[in-house]
């Protein structure tokens, strides 16, 4: 084999904008559509219980700007005040907005904020692996 | 956690990421690119040699996203582990669909580190 015919390569890197896999990737999506109202009611449930929680979880992820939390993370929290949210979840990822705690300058707001920011704004994703 | 820091890959254990990896190639003084059948391989092994990760990718435009999905490191221990890209053109495949070699396989960079850091919820 000629060495003239091997191209020269190079490579570089860079973190996707979302360093979430998307779902139409290796994920099994299947029981989403059945699930989504109870998903629903357990985010408004989970909402309101994060509130009272906001000061732990910041101090929990201070450091940690920018970056996707799996639920086992925050399980611990989660389950304790929202137990229906868990139940049945294989997989949760939660995205804390910028304008939470001590995040970094350069944090991602991954998240629609609400008009009300105190109250925090939360995206939660629910996946069957 | 997850981040890139060079070519040193930082995750934590069981996260999810996707990098973005773009391929500068030229064949003399034209520009290459990649076809729809030649693939990159993305392999994660540990110390003793063995593939913890191992992720085909078709190209397009010499670009592919790496994906770390909860199940590639959910069970793995953390530590240093070591990576690369190897680009196959005209891979060739066994009965199982396996590559098993190609008209070209080319290494662009030495093996680099990745850092599976360690977790203390258990999804």
């Amino acid at each position: 084999m000629s060495e003239s015919n091997i191209p020269v390569v190079t490579f570089d890197l860079q973190v996707s904008e979302t360093t979430q896999a998307p779902l139409d990737s290796t994920l099994t999506v299947s029981g989403m559509a059945a699930d989504a109202a109870a998903v629903g009611e357990a985010i408004a449930e989970a909402r309101g219980a994060l509130q009272d929680e906001i000061d732990d979880i910041t101090t929990a992820f201070s450091g940690l700007a920018g970056s996707l939390f799996p639920v086992g993370s925050v399980i611990g929290t989660l389950s304790a005040v929202a137990p229906a949210f868990i139940t049945g979840a294989t997989w949760v990822e939660i995205m804390i907005p910028a304008t939470w705690g001590d995040l970094e300058d350069g944090s991602r707001d991954y998240v629609d904020k609400t008009e009300d920011d105190t109250a925090g704004s939360l995206h939660f994703w629910r996946r069957t692996v | 956690m997850f981040y890139v820091d060079g070519y040193t890959i930082n995750l934590s254990r069981g996260d999810t990421g996707a990098i973005r990896v773009k391929a500068n190639a030229s064949l003399g003084d034209e520009a290459f690119t990649f076809g729809t059948d030649d693939r990159a391989l993305f392999s994660v092994k540990n110390g003793q040699g063995e593939t913890i990760i191992e992720h085909i990718y078709q190209m397009e435009d010499n670009e592919f996203t790496i994906y770390f999905n909860n199940s590639d490191t959910d069970n793995v221990a953390a530590g240093a582990y070591t990576w690369d890209i190897r680009y196959i053109i005209n891979p060739y495949y066994d009965a199982n669909n396996n590559i098993i070699d190609g008209d070209q396989v080319i290494t662009p960079k030495e093996a680099q580190t990745l850092n599976l850091l360690n977790v203390v919820g258990e999804v």
